[in-house]
């Protein structure tokens, strides 16, 4: 009598779509729709990977490359960048895929970290949403996890350099790293099986675990229903509001997967994103004259770059730059995401369950944290490109780097304070209109 | 409360202030976005955008179909990438549009539902942080185990795990070559020219790359000038000393080297001392000679080991 499409669709419908009893509701707004979009990019992620995972071979050993590359045919790479080569030269769409991979990375990244910090802004974490808080840091390392090794896979001097950089970050840490960075890397760099390492986190351990973590993620929004802005049809705090997922919420999901799909795909009609690099494939001791990783590790390598050189040798431990601003700076980033919402519970007393969103500046606390934590980024980040502004401006690289030094320290406190003060003035003034109309009302009853 | 039944009712019509559906409204309403339903309020624009949606959702259609035919055509017969893009883009754009018709045309408004009583999961978590909260004496022996694990299994690896290796390939005698395995003469290397060279029977191992740099000028302290040839000609580990990217430029003006990774520059007449940048280390020195035939070679290992200076100290 009906099709199984129809009875599924009434059973959906019937579980968490308009007709249940509990309706699973989803908040359709720009700022929530970040979220989706990060999922949205990563089915495209998965859908090109696991195509770009039948050419792509995960071997260093070298091996003669033939086809219609002009630049590389007949000549000796190694496994992994000659397949990245074939697939980009000779595989019918291997080009657009791997430029359609790389597009979608940098949407997945830039929705991933926006919805992060509507999340800390709209103190969207706290109780009863914590524990998802934490999920989603989680996924958010598992997102970082998954850039770097995708980016060592094409073997090229980029890669090569993000390699050479990670092997260096563990062994800059304390009393271990001579044994952390070997064992971690199979084997001394570049000799080890790290890239077949790589490979086997980035296709097989991190987007498994991602997927996990994510359904987690979506049932927990799903069972805490959203959080929402203060407003005058519904009591946010006593019920919750949105659109059900079936067919609503679904519906708006679907479209905003499809254009973002095109916009995806358009972008690589219009950018060549992943096109080799002229450079060419890794090669011991050879670098280019400038070296960049993806623009979301640009926090660690701007660190990197200004943070002053240090030689801390305390018995037997030496603190060095690469410690500091490679491993400690980045450590207490993320640490902050995971302990702030804690220190706010504790410092405010703040134990209520919260449905009501805030606004960024409703609590000079949170202004201030959240101004601080991303200030940092933003100058770390910033600081990643010191040679292509000394390029720009003409003007030696020393004098950006110390212009870099000084706004790491002053940009977070003058943003911190700035914050601050304007959330107090917001507070008052809140406060003041709070008082006028309360007496507007008073006008109006009598 | 009062103001809100002032505004006017706005489309789609919010949800009843303080009167929730515990039961949503399912009647008349469309549930799926296919089905041949009627919106539930007759008279509104609603009604007529929704009878021309087939044909909308139709023409789309073929469009779609049309990019996805186009898009596989152009593949298979290799058009450039940016035409394969652009054709597999319109499908998409069809669809979201279609989805977007629909989406405007059909909306049925929001929903809302008394939260009542809390999830057990909820409640689950809340016990969660408050026997957290409770029990600090729990929560700090349990960081103290953590801690305790951690040092041990520390211990542990320090004592079992791989060691990076000590030294170089280099070692007295053991000439230099070039990157094709030729053997290098001082005069390869021509007033302020670089030339990567390595131990000859460890080409392309990382480690062990060195640059061999002819000076304008005549090197100064700390350099060990014992193993300098010609007075000029120095080599020294290529390898930053800060997180262990190939040192690649060399600036002439005032004999720098420059890592292109993160900016280190070490001063190449002075023992290649760092002068600005994150490297604490100077790259290490290879002392260098020439043997009866005129070929150069190493006079010894690298004083210190070469590569990023790492969290351990050596001794
Ligand atoms: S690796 Fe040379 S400056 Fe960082």
């Amino acid at each position: 009598m009906t099709s199984p499409v129809a009875s599924l669709a009434h059973a959906i419908d019937r579980r968490v779509g308009r007709s249940a009893p509990r309706p699973s509701l989803w908040a359709i707004d720009v700022w929530r729709l970040l979220g989706h979009l990060a999922v949205a990019m990563f089915v495209i992620l998965a859908v090109t990977g696991l195509l770009l995972a039948i050419w792509y071979d995960p071997s260093t050993e070298p091996v003669t490359y033939q086809g219609s590359s002009e630049l590389y045919d007949g000549h000796t790479l190694p496994a992994n960048f000659a397949s990245v080569v074939h697939i980009s030269e000779d595989v019918p769409g291997g080009l657009l895929l791997r430029r359609v991979h790389v597009a979608a990375s940098h949407l997945f990244v830039a929705a991933t970290v926006l919805h992060l910090l509507r999340i800390l802004f709209t103190g969207a974490y706290r109780r009863p949403r914590l524990a998802n808080h934490l999920v989603g840091v989680g996924l958010l390392l598992l997102v970082l996890g998954m850039l770097y090794t995708g980016e060592n896979l094409p073997f090229d001097l980029v890669s090569g350099a993000s390699l050479r950089i990670g092997y260096a970050a563990l062994m800059s840490i304390p009393l271990v790293g001579d044994t952390l960075a070997p064992l971690a890397f199979g084997g001394e760099f570049p000799g080890g099986d790290v890239v077949t390492r790589s490979w086997f986190l980035h296709v097989f351990v991190l987007p498994p675990l991602f997927v996990g973590g994510l359904a987690l993620h979506l049932w927990l929004v799903h069972r805490r229903t959203p959080a929402e802005w203060p407003r005058e049809d519904v009591d946010v705090h006593r019920c919750a509001v949105g659109r059900p997922l079936w067919p609503d919420a679904s519906a708006r999901f679907a479209m905003l997967g499809a254009g973002a799909t095109a916009l995806v795909l358009a972008s690589a009609a219009l950018i060549p994103w992943a096109d080799l690099e002229l450079e060419g494939p890794f090669r011991p001791a050879e670098a280019a004259n400038t070296l960049h990783p993806p623009w979301s590790l640009f926090f660690l390598s701007g660190g990197l770059r200004i943070v002053p050189a240090i030689d801390l040798v305390i018995g037997p431990v030496r603190i060095t730059n690469m410690l500091v601003a490679g491993v400690i700076i980045p450590g207490i980033l993320i640490a902050a995401l995971v302990v702030y919402p804690l220190i706010e519970r504790a410092v405010l007393g703040d134990d209520i369950v919260h449905h009501e969103l805030a606004g960024p500046l409703d609590l000079p606390l949170r202004a201030g944290v959240t101004a601080a934590i991303t200030a940092v980024t933003l100058v770390l980040t910033g600081a990643a490109g010191v040679d292509v502004i000394a390029y720009w401006l003409r003007s030696p690289v020393e004098g950006v780097i110390w212009a870099f030094r000084i706004a790491l320290v002053v940009v977070p406190v003058a943003a911190t304070l700035l914050a601050v003060r304007a959330a107090r003035r917001h507070a008052e003034r809140a406060a003041g209109t709070a008082g006028s109309a309360g007496h507007d009302d008073a006008e109006a009853t009598t | 409360m009062s103001g809100s039944e002032e505004r006017p009712e706005p489309t789609p019509p919010p949800p009843d202030a303080g009167a929730p559906h515990t039961e949503p409204t399912g009647g008349g309403r469309p549930t799926e976005p296919a089905g041949a339903s009627r919106p539930s309020e007759p008279g509104s624009p609603i009604d007529r955008s929704d009878e021309r949606s087939p044909v909308w959702i139709l023409g789309w259609a073929l469009i779609g179909v049309a990019g996805l035919v186009g898009g596989a055509w152009a593949v298979a017969t290799g058009a450039s990438t940016e035409v394969q893009a652009a054709a597999l883009a319109v499908p998409f754009m069809a669809t979201a549009i279609v989805f977007h018709h629909l989406v405007v045309t059909r909306d049925a408004g929001e929903l809302s539902f008394e939260r009542g009583e809390r999830l057990a999961d909820e409640l689950a978590e809340d016990h969660v942080a408050a026997t957290i909260g409770r029990r600090p004496l729990l929560v700090r022996s349990a960081v103290a185990a953590a801690a305790l694990g951690a040092v041990g299994g520390l211990v542990g690896l320090r004592q079992l795990g791989p060691r990076r290796g000590r030294g170089s390939a280099w070692a007295p005698g053991v000439p230099l070559v070039t990157n094709d395995g030729d053997r290098l003469r001082p005069g390869d290397v021509p007033e302020g020219g670089v030339v990567t060279a390595w131990p000859q029977d460890a080409v392309d191992v990382e480690a062990a790359a060195v640059m061999v740099i002819r000076l304008r000028q005549d090197p100064l302290d700390p350099t060990d000038l014992g193993g300098v040839v010609d007075d000029r000609l120095v080599a020294y580990s290529r390898i930053c000393t800060h997180a262990g990217c190939p040192v690649a430029l060399y600036r002439d003006r005032d004999q720098a080297l420059f890592c292109p990774c993160h900016q280190a520059t070490f001063d190449a007449r002075r023992a290649a001392t760092p002068t600005f940048g994150p490297a604490s280390g100077p790259l290490p020195q290879l002392p260098i000679g020439t043997d009866d035939d005129g070929f150069l070679v190493a006079l010894d290992d690298f004083p210190v080991t070469p590569g990023p200076l790492g969290g351990e100290v050596e001794r």
